[in-house]
C-alpha cells in the first residue's frame, strides 16, 4: 500500500485531468497523422518537409509532444505506485520506485527537449 | 522514432537513408510491433474514456466492451502489416 506518492503534480485529480485530456489530443494527432501518411503515400523530400512546416503542423506536433510527455508521465506513475512498492519488493521498494520515477522524469525531458529542437528548428 | 524524423527533416541525403532504412526487414518489423502496441494502446483508451462517461460499466458492458476492442485492434494490427508490408 503506498503511503503517500506525490506524482509532480497538485492532486490525483489534477492527474485524472491531465492523462483524460492528453489522451484526447494524442488520440486526434494519431488520427491526423496517419490519415496523412495513408492519404498521401508517394511523399519525397520537399513535400515532406513543407508540410511539417506548415505552422498549424508545427504547433500540433508540439502541443502533443508536450500532452505525449504529461501522458507518459501519469501512466509511468501508475505503474511504479502499482508494482513497485513495499509489497513487492520489502522495505526497499520505495526507493526503487524513486529510482524508477527518476529515470522517467529524465527519459521524458529529454525526448521533450529533443522534440521541441526537431520542430522549432527545421 | 525521433531519430528517423530528426533525419528524415535535416537534409535530403537523410530523407532517402530513412526510406533505405524503412525498406529494411527489422527496421519494418519494429514499426509494425510499434505500431500495434499505438494502435491497441488508442482502441482500448478510447475504450477506457467511453467508460469514464459512464457507458459499459456493468459486467455485460465491460465484457463487450473488451471484445470489442480486442477485435478491432486485431483488425487494426492486419492492415497495419499491410501497410508497412
Amino acid at each position: 500500500m503506498v503511503i503517500n506518492a506525490p506524482s509532480l503534480s497538485r492532486s490525483g485529480l489534477s492527474d485524472w485531468i491531465i492523462q483524460r485530456f492528453s489522451a484526447v489530443i494524442l488520440a486526434a494527432y494519431t488520427v491526423f497523422m496517419l490519415a496523412t501518411l495513408i492519404t498521401t503515400p508517394e511523399m519525397d523530400y520537399d513535400s515532406w518537409r513543407n508540410f511539417f512546416g506548415k505552422v498549424p503542423v508545427r504547433l500540433f506536433s508540439l502541443i502533443s509532444l508536450v500532452a505525449l510527455c504529461g501522458h507518459a508521465w501519469v501512466g509511468m506513475w501508475t505503474v511504479g505506485t502499482d508494482y513497485l512498492t513495499g509489497r513487492q519488493l520489502g522495505n526497499r521498494g520505495p526507493l526503487v520506485r524513486r529510482v524508477y520515477q527518476a529515470f522517467c522524469v529524465l527519459l521524458i525531458a529529454v525526448y521533450l527537449l529533443w522534440g521541441v529542437q526537431i520542430f522549432w528548428g527545421s | 522514432m525521433l531519430y528517423l524524423l530528426q533525419l528524415s527533416l535535416e537534409s535530403r541525403a537523410g530523407f532517402d537513408r530513412v526510406i533505405e532504412l524503412m525498406a529494411t526487414g527489422p527496421i519494418k518489423l519494429i514499426l509494425w510491433l510499434i505500431l500495434s502496441g499505438l494502435l491497441y494502446h488508442l482502441i482500448a483508451g478510447v475504450k477506457h474514456l467511453l467508460m469514464d462517461w459512464g457507458m459499459g460499466e456493468s459486467r455485460e458492458g465491460a465484457l463487450r466492451g473488451a471484445q470489442v476492442t480486442l477485435l478491432l485492434t486485431a483488425i487494426a494490427v492486419v492492415l497495419a502489416w499491410g501497410m508497412i508490408w
